[in-house]
């Protein structure tokens, strides 16, 4: 069960079976009329098995056999749920709800078909209603806080954490969630305490400590941000984000040759990874190498040639370079994308002005 | 063994070489001639060195010379390192003179004084502190207050550069060229306010005459001039010609931000101002400034006020807060010479003072404030009625040395000065400074997985710092003014008007040959600007720049028009309430300017109209538009004129002289103009 809260892509799995397991009926004490019972518990064996189009069948003849057959509707939109068909399963949750308004397995499902479907807000809806139903379900919140968060509500994505973890206090992705909640809405202290809480209960939870780090730079304890970004580096070795956040750490430590390291790492692992490329053209105008650095943001810019801070960085490496026209199409380039203080740089630089 | 007998050959080779070695048969008896031709060298040295005041300069040679023959004597060093000391290349004595102190540490009781201030010339700051705290005299000591308080300032200067030095300002100085520099001294550049012309001083072999100083072996000055390309380069320098040019020294020391007005420094009556003006292609011959400007005392440097009426410079006069100081003078008016006060002025010297086109902010020279050493470069800011404290310009601009003679462009976005550098084309040579403005700080992007349940991760949005935003507040109007009808370039007089107050607050005339004409506009004011000839009609622009208003450059070319029956003129300077015919008190100089015409050309007539962009209803701009040309012939009939010579017509947007959808063409086409109906 476990599993089941902490692994959204193991509850969608394994919830349904699970569910249709315990409903399963022995066939010995079944009354012969029982024909829709029958195929329902095929249909759960072949899902066992993975047999999902077999599966499928199965309840499909199981509902011809019994059309109000709620648990059937929601088996097979499971089924569907892994065969991605997931508008269809929709309607198979739409139907079981139908039947059977109380269940909040229901809503939890149609929820998760629905978040797969990238509606949110309906999902957010059915997430809620499976929470009130079943206020102890502690995924329920942490789904719904989770989609509250992703449209910036954090306050409401905190209460949503909070009754998470009062539901279920060793639910470590929830304490990891409602630290980075704390840590958008700046209260850092609290975020760092949280993602602590999270790394207690499930040790292997490392991107916990890849937060925590990026929090405790932000709150000015680069000190301990770079121990935890350390220490998850030791622990794992191919994340390039990981790299270049502690890279910037140790730019903003004024360690700029140590940050370069940290950006070149990030690119030979992920050289499709603008930002580390954006990051070491910006550790190389510090070590004053004005050529890599124009190199590293025209790289990024091929990347994303719509990277603001990239553009910004080039035009300051240009200026070095003695290329005032193209610093200056840069500057105005980056204030185009958003980047206004491209405009200030371009007016100090006497842009248009020669 | 072995090694025992390699450190042993080692320390002896390290006794050797820092042995003193005299210029005696004893050493060199082997090489009679090289001896005493280094010997004699020496001699011819001592002859410069000796004198009072010493001529280091041409010592130097000398001694260079014997130094081939033999490095190691201690004194031959001392005396190297004390002329490089006072050349224009002083940070190359501090290895001359470590070198003499190795060779002998008691080469000279100056020794540590001298050390300190090659290592101060090197930006060797802390060293330098070391050596000048050695040479301190003890306590007690007498006759030695004057030394002390000297190094004591040393000492100062040197904590100043360290601090100075950590935060460099961030510029590129680039040699100006081959245009401009030779091989010879170069300095004093002056320019105008669009740095489209440099004026300077060279001691370059065709200087006027073609004789030497014999004070220092060097040619004398001559003034000289050149233009820039539209590369940024500067084409061949020529000499300005013998109007200026004298014989003895001439120096350039300020330039009117048009280039029309050049200040000269000539060493007369003990160093006296002259002004210059530019005729055409042709610059006048100086003429000395006033008994007010010029004393008997050394006037050394001086600047114009943007509207060329005051004039801010430098002497050393009795009366002043110690060695040289700044004053400012109105030209034209009968009162004293101000001293700029404590603020600017201080116990040491100060030279050098430039004021920027904008007429607040003044650069200047000064060995005071916290110098690194000599004649640091300031700048000070005139605000609510007072200056602000003064400004170091920071390093590598100024440096341990002398950094005088500073100037920058209305843009100020290049400074020029002359320095001695290793990349120079030899001797003192004039550079450029490009300001980068305000450190820009890179932006890095930092994203994290923020829900252990998403694999997407979010980008954080770090906001970049604020910069500070270092653009002159001033405005440069140029172009040329021509005859309409020649199109051939003509001499006018532009008047700069503050609108506000009706006042002219200053007047130039446009180049006789080249038409040309540029102005400064500090920002903060309505301008109007009223070109005139006699026997031509007046053209008039407005310039409204709010105070803060950034810099600009506006290229103006004005055609004057003669007064013929169908002329236009339009009146840019006539102001009305939005929406309404009612005249705003700024349009009171144009009226007046028109009422003048009328009045001196008594057969004119005149149509008045008034004209709208397309913007709104065509019956609301009809009428505004009457009402409006109404509302000038009702002003001009108050004041005298006979109505019967004035007739006024509302266009509305029926005549353009611009585009309607653009903001610019709107406000162009919103007028009021005149056209000659009858004359």
């Amino acid at each position: 069960m476990r599993k089941i809260i902490l692994l959204p892509a193991a509850l969608l799995l394994t919830t349904p079976a699970a569910l249709a397991q315990v409903d399963t009926v022995r066939a010995t004490t079944l009354p012969p009329a029982q024909l829709a019972e029958k195929l329902y518990n095929s249909g759960v064996a072949k899902f066992n098995q993975k047999s999902y189009r077999a599966a499928l069948q199965d309840f499909d003849r199981a509902l011809a056999a019994k059309p109000d057959f709620a648990k059937a509707y929601y088996n097979r939109a499971a089924v569907r749920y892994e065969l991605k068909d997931f508008q269809p399963a929709v309607q198979d949750y739409d139907q079981a709800i139908k039947l059977d308004p109380t269940t909040f397995g229901f809503y939890f499902g149609r929820a998760q078909a629905r978040e797969a479907l990238k509606q949110s807000a309906e999902a957010e809806q059915d997430y809620g209603k499976a929470a009130e139903l079943k206020p102890d379900y502690a995924p329920a919140w942490y789904y719904h806080g989770a989609l509250r968060f992703e449209k910036a509500d954090y306050q409401g994505a905190k209460a949503d954490f909070d009754a998470a973890i009062k539901a279920d206090p060793t639910y470590a992705y929830a304490w990891h969630d409602r630290g980075s909640t704390q840590r958008q809405l700046d209260n850092l202290p609290a975020a760092i305490q949280d993602y602590t809480q999270a790394l207690k209960l499930q040790p292997e939870l490392l991107p916990a400590l890849l937060n925590r780090a990026a929090t405790r730079r932000r709150a000015g304890d680069l000190k301990g941000a770079l121990q935890d970004y350390n220490e998850y580096l030791t622990k794992k070795q191919d994340n390039a984000l990981a790299y270049t956040n502690r890279g910037s750490t140790r730019y903003e430590q004024g360690d700029y040759k140590g940050a370069a390291e940290d950006f070149s790492r990030a690119v030979a692992l992920d050289a499709g990874y603008a930002f580390a490329w954006n990051n070491r053209a910006a550790a190389y105008l510090k070590l004053e190498d004005y050529k890599r650095a124009e190199a590293d943001a025209t790289k990024a810019l091929g990347l994303n040639p719509q990277y603001a801070e990239a553009y910004l960085n080039r035009g300051h490496a240009r200026e070095m370079l003695r290329l005032s026209d193209a610093a200056c199409q840069d500057w105005r380039k980056a204030a185009e994308l958003g980047l206004e203080i491209g405009n200030a740089h371009a007016a100090n630089s006497g842009c248009g002005a020669e | 063994m072995h090694i025992y007998l390699l450190a042993f050959l080692l320390l002896a080779t390290t006794a050797a070489s820092a042995q003193n070695v005299e210029f005696s048969k004893d050493r060199f008896g082997n090489d009679k001639e090289g001896l005493k031709t280094a010997q004699k060298e020496i001699k011819t040295g001592d002859e410069f060195y000796d004198l009072d005041p010493p001529r280091y300069e041409q010592a130097l040679p000398h001694y260079l010379a014997a130094q081939k023959f033999n490095p190691n004597n201690a004194q031959l060093n001392l005396k190297i390192g004390d002329c490089y000391l006072h050349s224009g290349f002083k940070p190359r004595a501090l290895e001359y003179l470590q070198k003499a102190y190795q060779l002998s540490p008691d080469v000279d009781p100056r020794i540590h004084y001298l050390l300190g201030r090659g290592l101060h010339l090197n930006a060797k700051w802390d060293e330098a502190i070391a050596e000048y705290k050695r040479a301190t005299p003890a306590g007690g000591a007498k006759n030695t207050a004057g030394f002390t308080q000297d190094i004591q300032k040393k000492i100062r200067e040197c904590e100043n550069g360290r601090k100075l030095a950590a935060k460099p300002s961030r510029v590129f100085i680039d040699n100006a060229g081959p245009g401009v520099n030779s091989p010879y001294p170069e300095y004093g550049p002056v320019i105008t306010a669009d740095e489209s012309v440099i004026l300077f001083t060279s001691r370059r072999p065709a200087s006027t005459g073609g004789q030497k100083d014999p004070e220092t072996g060097g040619f004398f000055e001559d003034i000289y001039t050149s233009t820039r390309t539209t590369q940024g380069n500067w084409v061949d320098a020529r000499n300005l010609g013998e109007s200026v040019n004298t014989e003895g020294h001439d120096a350039t020391v300020g330039l009117s931000p048009d280039g029309q007005r050049l200040l000269v420094y000539l060493e007369d009556n003990g160093g006296d101002l002259h002004e210059a003006n530019l005729r055409g292609a042709e610059w006048r011959k100086p003429q000395r400034l006033g008994s007010r400007i010029n004393s008997k005392a050394h006037e050394s440097s001086a600047a114009y006020t943007p509207d060329g009426r005051s004039l801010y410079f430098v002497t050393d006069k009795e009366g002043g807060l110690g060695g040289r100081d700044i004053y400012r003078i109105e030209m034209e008016g009968r009162g004293p010479a101000v001293n700029l006060g404590s603020v600017i002025n201080t116990q040491y010297g100060e030279e050098g003072v430039f004021l920027h086109p904008d007429g607040k902010t003044m650069y200047f020279s000064s060995e005071g404030h916290n110098s690194m050493g000599g004649y640091d470069i300031f700048k000070s800011v005139y605000q609510n009625g007072r200056w602000s404290a003064p400004e170091n310009l920071g390093w590598p601009i100024n440096t341990p040395d002398d950094d005088v003679f500073f100037v920058i462009s209305a843009s100020g976005r290049h400074g020029y000065y002359s320095s001695f550098r290793d990349d120079g084309l030899g001797s003192k040579d004039i550079y450029q400074i490009t300001f980068l403005g305000p450190e820009k700080p890179p932006l890095l992007s930092q994203e994290d997985q923020l829900l252990a349940s998403r694999v997407q991760p979010v980008k954080e949005t770090l906001l970049a710092p604020p910069v500070a935003i270092a653009s002159a507040q001033v405005t440069i109007l140029k172009g040329v003014v021509t005859e309409e009808a020649s199109k051939q370039p003509t001499e006018a007089t532009i008047d700069v008007i503050d609108n506000s107050l009706n006042q002219i607050i200053a007047s130039f005339q446009s180049n006789a040959q080249s038409g040309r004409y540029l102005v400064s506009l500090p920002s903060g004011v309505n301008y109007g600007i009223v070109v005139r000839k006699d026997g031509y009609l007046f053209h008039s622009e407005n310039f409204d720049l709010p105070a803060g208003a950034a810099y600009s450059e506006v290229v103006k070319n004005i055609a004057l028009k003669k007064l013929d029956v169908g002329v236009k003129v339009v009146l840019n300077n006539i102001f009305f309430d939005t929406g309404k015919a009612t005249l705003r008190k700024e349009s009171t100089g144009e009226l007046e300017r028109l009422q003048k015409l009328l009045a001196e050309t008594p057969a004119l007539r005149l149509e008045i109209s008034g004209h709208t962009d397309n913007v709104g209803k065509a019956e609301f701009n009809k009428d505004l538009s009457q009402r409006r040309a109404q509302a000038v012939v009702d002003y001009l009939v108050t004041k005298g004129i006979d109505k019967a010579r004035l007739t006024s017509f509302g266009y509305a947007d029926t005549q353009p002289v611009a585009t309607n959808t653009t903001a610019t063409g709107r406000q162009l086409n919103r007028r009021t103009e005149f056209k000659v109906t009858g004359k």
